[in-house]
């Protein structure tokens, strides 16, 4: 026993060491659909990944458009609004002071001298401030607006709001008022004007100087021009100036208000800024066809015999675009495309032939590529067998990628736009679909991957068109855009394929 | 219309070996199917070793295969291809063997007994299709372990190493399959003899 145990593997070994035995066929053919299988996978890999970097990219679009966005907005509470608040916190303030008396100390010095010169100009005319005073008070406010740093538009702002404060005519201020007083007669906590006798020069240069403090704007010395002494002689009458301190008091509000909504307007309408973002979604019918060139010199021409059996079907593109505006008239565009061609082929004998494995099998060729078919009626043809090939379909689907620069030039609610650019076209699906008749025997045949296809092409944009705006951040587009493929999409096959297409793109773009 | 697809003659190929492999790993479909077909019979007997049948045998091929192709890039041209692919059949059918769903057999192995022949003088009686059918007959955790070890030359550690199972276990498997073996070679030089 043991020693036939001890031999039992020496036994096996020599005899079954060097066994061979002959698979069968179908282990080749699993084995190749497997390897087809697996680089499907990989290329779906790889376009996940173009995928994933193009998702990346998008959401670093959209960051970056949000971002512009928010910075705009807060430009616009920033710079502008939120100044004129403050202006209106102190010019209530100031209200507070001139009618209650208590000025506070923790006011500013300008907000204090305002108001002594504004009693003094009222009570005591012997202490009114010569222009010389004025100026030195100015000349205060400025340095206290130099800690603050003014720019441009804020000056612009604030030329316009001297302007509404130095007008020379008080009559049209009453008349604001008034009509202001009018406006908000119903309005609750309101106030009543009732001018006795306006003096027109007191009321200004008064109400000149309290809207000053009131809006710590700068005092241009320019605007006090009267010499004193006429002052006196108009404001001789205590009561008149008493009802002219009232008028002054109660108007105030008003005139702040006024004033203040017109600078908040301005700023709002200075600071209002769209971002350079926009997007368009859009849809885009396609006239398609192609340039078909023979793969190899010195063989048959097989270009125009596939261009004599193809028909092109109806073609289309949509997807998302993505506009940056350099400048008034420049900017770029890009996004993310999904292009369908498809296209038929007139029925055709096709013939068996070897395909790259060593077996026979029907080659269907096309404009796109071509694929071996093995129907169930015709499992084991002999080369060049042939069958009829009925309603064949071959469809071809792309990823686009599109960069162009676009040129436009707005004419009232009209943009005229041109672009021009280039798109790297991702093959995502290639079909083929045939119906095949021998006899009375006939089966529909598809191959979900047609050979002889490039991965990725180039193709050149070009379009012209135009956007009808809406509102204000939408515009109704329409742009007929030439695609013209760069490179051909096919290797390794009979003939070389050009695909182009003139699209009528609609679509509406929604700004940021 | 004319196929524009340049075929080469597969004695070509097979002559000159690292042009095959290159080939193969660019991807090309037709040298793939050349190489197969250099290697298929004799990885197919070392599958047939491995499976319990024709039909598990050609899954191992496959997938073997299809992992040849794969990992040819790693091929580093030092030693036999052939060896390199064999042993690429082998983790196959271990890998098979894996994931498949072990089923503990209840072998009977007290009816066995000895008789004094020689190797030679039982491989008159016995063809090498009956040798291989005991194998395929055995449990797939014994006849597992009895090709590793006989044929692939092995260690119980090794063994145990590739199995997840301890080497006593792999130890006692084998001792299992040999018995079981025996017993079938018995009954199978009895059967012989009577004819």
């Amino acid at each position: 026993m043991d020693k036939n145990l001890h031999n039992i593997e020496d036994l096996f070994h020599a005899a079954l060491d060097d066994n061979e035995e002959t698979p069968s066929q179908n282990v080749w053919e699993k084995i190749d659909r497997q390897l087809d299988k697996d680089n499907i996978v990989s290329i779906k890999r790889k376009y996940t990944n173009l995928k994933r970097f193009a998702v990346m990219l998008l959401l670093l679009l959209i960051s970056f458009a949000l971002f512009d966005v928010y910075k705009i907005n807060t430009l616009s509470k920033g710079n502008g609004l939120a100044k004129y608040d403050n202006s209106i916190k102190s010019d209530k303030q100031s209200k507070s002071n001139i009618i209650t008396g208590k000025g506070s100390e923790k006011n500013t010095e300008t907000n204090s001298a305002v108001i002594t010169d504004t009693s003094s100009n009222i009570n005591d005319r012997k202490d009114k401030p010569s222009p010389e005073d004025i100026t030195t008070n100015n000349q205060k406010l400025t340095n206290q607006h130099q800690d603050v740093p003014i720019d441009k538009t804020q000056l612009q702002k604030l030329n316009k709001v001297e302007k509404i404060y130095s007008s020379k005519n008080i009559k049209k201020t009453q008349e604001d008022l008034t009509s202001n007083q009018k406006k908000k007669r119903n309005t609750k906590g309101s106030y009543r004007i009732k001018i006795t006798s306006p003096d027109p020069v007191e009321d200004k240069e008064s109400t000149d100087q309290n809207d000053y403090a009131d809006n710590q704007i700068p005092y241009l010395p320019k605007k006090n021009t009267r010499p004193p002494e006429e002052d006196k002689l108009k404001t001789k009458d205590s009561t008149d100036t008493k009802k002219l301190s009232t008028l002054i008091v109660s108007a105030k509000p008003k005139i702040a208000d006024s004033s203040n909504n017109t600078i908040a307007k301005t700023a709002s309408k200075k600071t209002s800024k769209s971002s350079r973002f926009s997007f368009t979604p859009f849809f885009s019918p396609d006239i398609a066809w192609y340039r078909l060139q023979d793969d190899k010199t010195g063989q048959p021409d097989n270009a125009s015999e596939i261009e004599k059996e193809e028909k092109h079907e109806f073609s289309s593109t949509f997807g998302i675009l993505a506009d940056y505006k350099i400048n008034k008239h420049w900017g770029l565009q890009s996004g993310v495309t999904l292009s369908n061609t498809n296209i038929t082929v007139n029925p055709k004998t096709i013939y068996a032939q070897q395909d790259n494995t060593g077996g026979v099998k029907y080659r269907i060729n096309t404009s796109s590529g071509y694929g071996y078919v093995l129907p169930s009626f015709s499992t084991n043809p002999a080369i060049g067998d042939s069958l009829y090939a009925f309603t064949s379909t071959h469809s071809l689907q792309y990823i686009g990628i599109p960069l162009a620069v676009t040129y436009n030039i707005t004419k009232g609610k009209f943009k005229f736009n041109a672009l021009a650019g280039i798109a790297a076209n991702i093959l995502t699906k290639a079909k083929l679909e045939a119906t095949l008749e021998k006899g009375f025997n006939n089966s529909i045949e598809t191959l979900d991957n047609i050979r002889g296809l490039k991965k990725v092409y180039f193709s050149g944009l070009a379009g012209i068109g135009v956007d009808y705006k809406l509102t204000k951040k939408t515009a109704l587009v329409f742009e007929p855009t030439m695609r013209f493929a760069l490179n051909s999409i096919n290797k390794d096959a009979p003939v070389k394929s050009y695909p182009m297409s003139f699209g009528f793109n609609v679509g509406l773009k929604i700004g940021l | 219309m004319v196929d524009t697809t340049v075929y080469i003659n597969p004695t070509e190929l097979l002559e000159q070996p690292v042009q095959l492999i290159q080939a193969c790993i660019g991807g090309d479909r037709y040298s793939q199917s050349v190489l197969y077909e250099q290697f298929a019979t004799k990885m197919f007997g070392v599958c047939m070793r491995y499976a319990k049948n024709r039909e598990e045998a050609e899954e191992i091929m496959q997938e073997g295969f299809v992992q040849v192709f794969k990992s040819l890039n790693n091929f580093k041209f030092a030693g036999s291809f052939e060896g390199w692919i064999r042993k690429i059949m082998v983790y196959s059918a271990i890998h098979h063997y894996r994931t498949k769903p072990k089923m503990h057999m209840v072998v009977d192995i007290e009816n066995a007994k000895a008789e004094d022949l020689g190797n030679e003088e039982i491989m008159s009686y016995l063809n090498k299709k009956e040798l291989l059918k005991m194998v395929q007959a055995l449990p797939p955790a014994y006849r597992m372990i009895f090709n590793l070890y006989v044929f692939e030359g092995m260690k119980h550690r090794e063994i145990a190493a590739h199995l997840g199972i301890s080497e006593g276990t792999s130890k006692s498997n084998f001792f299992d399959a040999k018995q079981l073996l025996q017993k079938a070679v018995i009954n199978s030089l009895k059967i012989a003899k009577n004819y």
